[in-house]
């Protein structure tokens, strides 16, 4: 059992483990002090002089996150001392500061604003000239620095040194000619490296691929999870005008901490750029004339009867939800019993001891505890597709993969493109599609609501933020469809009821309920994930450059 | 106090070499000490009243029981000879005229808090001090005088000569100690401390080269005989630098408590220009409050009567200014200085000392606005005692100091544009 | 100079390009070089020589810390060349195991360190407070004609680079200058100063 000490703050009792700092002994009494440069991830550097506190018996403010706090400690945060000393910090911050704001993409998230309103001085005094830098530099593939607008809290070379351990970023000349930087010749190019734009306070770095695209307040953040990797770290898809402008790390000590990478983190784009099936399409000739949804089912569901177990199969993406895989489950088992399915393997590159998976599909865990033939090695997808290629799979049933791009994919194309069996229900116009026999709309990501299952086992929601295009629908609504066609009764009217049912009917699923994947996730018991402690969050150093 | 102590080899021929200092008494000292304890050393020096001559004026025994009694780290005593506030040139003079005093202080000092290595981290300028120092380690050590096995008593010390490269606060001894381990000179955290985790974050003690020259003479004559110099708490013999507006300036060796005028009239020669009066002195080196010529009648010069006159002895830097010098260009020097020296780490000192140098450039340019002089000194008052280390303070007070005591001269410049003094 | 413009209380309004400050000296406006791949523009420099990295070695090996000889091994590359270019900057950041960027970092942090080529001699003149009111100002004036060049720059012939800096602990012998690694001190009256330049190769 950890010792535990008692102190006062602002006038509240808190009891915190012995050794936590009085910034953190604050939040847990509710009253977080203003701060740049203090992070929970990140070793204490205590340079921004933001956070003062007043403590009874020492003579001078101390900076709230560098003090450790002690039994007995009376603190105040909002003496008339605390408040002249944060006054007078922010005032030397806004001093140097350009007034940039009708052009900065921090502003309505920039702290630098808010604790100008709440902490600060209504007048600025400062009458010099202001330091100029370079301000539209970009140090990096997806990173701009603006060093006018730098407050030198330090956050993004920590977290270059701590974190990503690449060391690319540091901090040069001296005094207020101090500047943030990289080496000559070199960039800020690691796999990580959007992660500094969301812990700068201000807008010295921004992202590439958001700068100036939308201010924030027009923003609505839908929490959600990232499903470019088996990771599934926890994010905030920042949606307006029903399209997403940005995802960003949310906060998740089981997951992925504060952090995410930029390939999750531009993992949206693809749902903006590629081209989208929009309507359900049956091949006319060499083209494709739009059909009905229902019609749509009812030739998926005549397909699969002629076929039967032994001509069908289905190809599922582990990028599809535990909801949509289960309608697939019923299929198989129910509706057309034996039928084959394979949930393909896509893995890429070596899992990189941090947040990267080599695993890049969101649900494989949850396809595995749903019983489903995941495919270890590509064996199962080898063998279906050769079947394919000779003829013996007439109907295919291809749900959100890219056959084209499968191991001897590209064979059955041509097998079975002309046969008219392969049934392509997918997002996009993907590399199989133009030989598809019928094509569906699928929503894409941010246009649905499920469940992912993470690789540690961690069932997490991922949710809707968009409505889905034209059509589009999600699968287990479009399989429901088929099913009914097959007869099986599989009326659900949204993800939830689904999900109560596979936790009725899966002994992994157990008492797993739409609500309780609320917020950080659920650890699945069945797959011992409550038992694994987190995921520790180290990345072993790179070759080459140790130490920053 | 005739005797010259400190100062007893300079201006001897091959005082730097150790068969002249050996042949004057050096190196008694330290045979002796090697064959003592170290608690007996500390507690001889502790006894002495020795304050640390680098600024502070922290009593040097009390810095050095600070070390843990026990602890399985190694144990570093670091030598501060990044001898860089303006007026102070007192460090500079005893390692290139008596390095082997200097060497001599520093092993007995390591011996006296059980550090096997001295690092001496010298400021990048002095190439020669530098120079001195190595060629005197070398010396000493084909001596026995360094090394593992010191004179054959079993006591081991090896001193690291270490350049600095420009940059002030790396007399700071946190920023000292992060330019010794091959950082950017940004003064840590306190706490932790030196002595609890200081070099590579093991037991450390920084003490000044000064200081540390007084301590063979304590060894050899006692900490009671020390005591008969200078004042109560205030003990030893101090160098005094002088510059400035002064007939002879340089350094004079005198007991701690000296007058401030009979260091100026007697041994700087007083002022250079017969024409011209006593306008103010800085006592303390640039970060000391100034002191107006009439406060000067009476001024011990000593730590705890500095103090009292709320300026300080810090460096013992003393710089005179006549009747010729604006003090709002004298100001504005002092800040470009503190501005160009600040390391930038923490907010209130990066953004302020050059708030305050552009204010009082501006002022001196003749661009200065009303509300300018309160401006400068909220803005100093919210720099003090916020900041990782007291480089803000040092900048703050000798600027508060001028604006306060000369504040007729800035509002002058406001008013008229323009300064009213003729050129110099 | 400044102007009063009505409707602001009287207060005097600064001109908006700094450098019509009157006193503004250039060095208090920093219109630095880009953060980007330019960097600090250093100089690309050479890659050093084994005598210099068997000395860097050496001095890794001394401490208990390799990083506490970065700054020892920077003063060798900058003994071998004259300054602290890229190429160094890379290898002794290998060398010790940090990141570059670090290296540049400390690098940029002491003045000592040079990252572009100077004159072959360089004159650092002391202007702080003691050498100012003992003329140092005067000195610099002086240098400056004498040299034809301003504060910062190098001579067409490439001999003399002239700059200031602060305190060099020399200010009982007031004005002075550091010429290389020499200190040049007592230089009034000015003619000190022209015979000191006069005797250099």
């Amino acid at each position: 059992m950890p010792e535990t000490i008692r102190l006062t703050i602002d006038g509240k009792q808190v009891e915190v483990e012995k050794g936590t700092s009085v910034i953190e002994a604050a939040r847990v009494a509710g009253v977080m002090p203003p701060h740049y440069c203090y992070h929970a991830g990140l070793t204490v550097a205590g340079n921004c002089r933001m956070c003062l506190v007043e403590i009874e018996k020492m003579p001078k403010l101390v900076t709230s996150c560098t003090t450790q706090a002690g039994d007995g400690m009376v603190v105040l945060t909002r003496s008339e001392k605390v408040k002249k000393g944060v006054a007078g910090v922010e005032e030397f911050l806004l001093a140097n500061h350009p007034l940039d704001c009708p052009i900065c993409d921090q502003a309505g998230e920039c702290r630098l604003q808010e604790y100008s309103f709440k902490y600060g001085k209504a007048d600025g005094r400062f009458r010099e000239h202001r330091m100029n830098f370079k301000k539209d530099v970009e140090v990096g593939p997806h990173v701009v620095l603006d060093s006018e607008r730098c407050i030198m809290c330090t956050r993004c070379v920590r977290f270059c040194d701590e974190i990503t351990k690449t060391g690319e970023l540091g901090v040069f000349q001296r005094g207020l000619h101090n500047e943030i930087g990289i080496f000559p010749g070199r960039a800020l190019d690691n796999a990580y490296s959007g992660n500094v734009v969301d812990i700068c306070p201000v807008g010295a770095l921004t992202l590439k691929e958001f700068r100036f695209r939308k201010r924030v307040w027009f923003i609505r953040d839908v929490p959600s999870v990232c499903g470019a990797c088996a990771t599934g770290c926890n994010v905030n898809v920042g949606t307006g005008e029903n399209r997403i402008y940005r995802l960003t790390p949310r906060e998740n000590p089981n997951v992925n901490g504060w952090w995410m990478c930029d390939e999750g983190r531009l993992s949206y784009k693809a749902t903006l750029e590629a081209p989208r099936i929009v309507n359900p399409e049956a091949r006319a000739g060499s083209g494709f004339e739009t059909i009905r949804l229902p019609d749509a089912a009812s030739r998926v569901a005549d397909r699969l009867r002629s076929a039967g177990a032994s001509g069908a199969a289905v190809i599922a993406s582990a990028n599809l939800t535990v909801e949509d895989l289960w309608i697939v489950k019923r299929l198989v088992a129910e509706a057309i019993p034996s039928l084959r399915a394979v949930v393909p393997e896509r893995q890429r590159g070596a899992d990189d001891g941090f947040l990267i998976r080599a695993d890049r599909t969101a649900n494989r865990k949850g396809a595995e505890l749903l019983g489903f033939d995941v495919d270890r090695g590509g064996a199962s997808t080898r063998s279906l597709l050769a079947d394919a290629a000779a003829g013996k799979i007439t109907t295919l049933l291809v749900l959100g993969e890219d056959l084209s791009t499968l191991p001897g994919g590209v064979a059955v194309l041509a097998a079975i493109g002309v046969t008219g069996g392969l049934v392509v229900v997918d997002p996009f116009v993907n590399g199989a599609a133009p030989h598809a026999g019928l094509r569906i709309p699928a929503a894409a990501y941010g246009e649905f609501e499920g469940t992912y299952v993470n690789v540690t086992g961690r069932a997490q929601r991922v949710r809707r933020g968009v409505t889905p295009r034209a059509s589009s629908l999600p699968y287990w609504q479009f399989l429901s469809l088929v099913l009914g066609k097959l007869g099986v009764a599989a009326a659900f009217g949204a993800a939830p009821e689904i999900l109560k049912e596979i936790a009725a009917a899966v002994p992994a699923f157990a008492g797993v309920t739409w609500t309780a994947l609320r917020g950080s996730g659920l650890p699945l018991a069945a797959s011992g994930a409550a038992a694994r402690a987190p995921a520790p969050l180290g990345l072993p150093a790179p070759a080459g450059a140790a130490r920053g | 106090m005739t005797e010259k102590l400190l100062t007893r080899n300079v201006g001897v021929a091959g005082s730097a070499t150790l068969a002249v200092y050996e042949q004057r008494g050096g190196y008694q000292s330290l045979k002796k000490a090697v064959t003592l304890p170290p608690e007996s050393v500390a507690d001889e020096v502790k006894k002495s009243g020795l304050r640390g001559r680098g600024g502070a004026g922290f009593p040097t025994g009390m810095k050095w029981s600070f070390m843990p009694k026990d602890s399985p780290k190694p144990r570093y005593l670091i030598v501060n000879a990044d001898e860089s506030e303006p007026g102070t040139f007192k460090d500079r003079l005893l390692m290139e005229e008596d390095p082997h005093l200097c060497l001599e202080g520093f092993i007995i000092s390591a011996h006296a808090i059980r550090a096997k290595t001295v690092f001496v981290y010298v400021r990048g300028e002095f190439v020669k001090p530098y120079r001195m120092m190595q060629a005197a380690i070398d010396e000493a050590r084909a001596k026995g005088y360094v090394g593992r096995n010191i004179l054959g008593s079993g006591v081991g010390c090896e001193v690291v000569m270490h350049r600095g490269a420009g940059a002030y606060i790396c007399g700071e001894e946190t920023a000292l100690m992060e330019s010794l381990e091959g950082k950017r000179g940004y003064p840590r955290l306190k706490p932790p401390f030196p002595a609890v985790a200081g070099l590579y974050g093991c037991p450390t003690t920084i003490n000044n080269v000064e200081t540390l020259a007084n301590v063979p003479f304590i060894l050899e004559r006692g900490a009671d005989w020390y005591l008969t110099i200078g004042r109560e708490k205030n003990t030893g013999p101090k160098l005094y630098c002088l510059s400035g507006h002064l007939k002879k300036p340089g350094v004079y060796e005198a007991p701690l408590g000296t007058q401030l005028m009979t260091l100026v009239n007697e041994m700087g020669g007083g002022l250079w220009r017969g024409d011209r009066k006593l306008k103010a002195i800085i006592p303390g080196g640039a970060s000391a409050a100034v002191l107006t010529s009439a406060e000067c009648a009476d001024v011990p010069m000593d730590f705890d009567s500095l103090a009292a006159r709320k300026t300080m002895l810090g460096s013992a830097g003393v710089m005179v200014l006549d009747d010729s010098v604006c003090m709002v260009r004298a100001l504005e020097r002092l800040l470009r200085f503190f501005a160009h020296e600040s390391c930038g780490q923490c907010t209130p000192c990066r953004v302020g000392v050059d708030w305050i140098h552009r204010i009082v450039k501006r002022i001196e340019a003749g661009d200065g606005q009303t509300g300018d002089c309160e401006t400068l000194l909220d803005v100093c008052d919210n720099m003090v005692g916020k900041t990782i280390c007291v480089f803000s303070d040092a900048a703050a007070m000798p600027a508060t100091s001028f604006v306060n005591k000369f504040r007729g001269e800035f509002d002058d410049h406001i008013k008229q544009g323009r300064c009213t003094l003729p050129e110099a | 100079m400044s102007e009063t413009r009505a409707g602001t209380g009287g207060l005097k309004v600064l001109p908006s390009d700094p450098r019509q400050i009157p006193g503004f000296a250039a060095g208090s406006v920093a219109v630095r070089g880009p953060a980007g791949p330019e960097g600090i523009t250093p100089d690309p420099g050479g890659p050093l020589s084994p005598e210099s990295l068997r000395e860097i070695d050496r001095l890794i090996a001394l401490y208990p810390d390799r990083r506490s000889a970065l700054l020892p091994a920077l003063w060798v590359a900058q003994k071998e060349q004259g300054f602290v270019g890229v190429k160094p900057m890379e290898e002794i950041a290998a060398r010790i195991g940090v990141s570059p960027a670090f290296v540049a970092g400390v690098v940029s942090f002491y003045t000592m360190y040079q990252t572009r080529p100077a004159g072959k001699y360089l004159v650092q003149v002391c202007t702080t407070l003691s050498c100012y009111l003992r003329g140092a100002d005067k000195l610099v004036g002086h240098l400056k004609r004498r040299l034809g060049v301003d504060v910062g720059g190098t001579t067409a012939d490439g001999k003399f680079t002239l700059t200031t800096v602060e305190c060099l602990g020399s200010c009982g012998t007031a004005p002075m200058l550091q010429l290389n690694d020499d200190f040049h001190e007592k230089l009034d009256p000015i003619g000190k100063v022209d015979a000191l330049l006069d005797s250099l190769k």
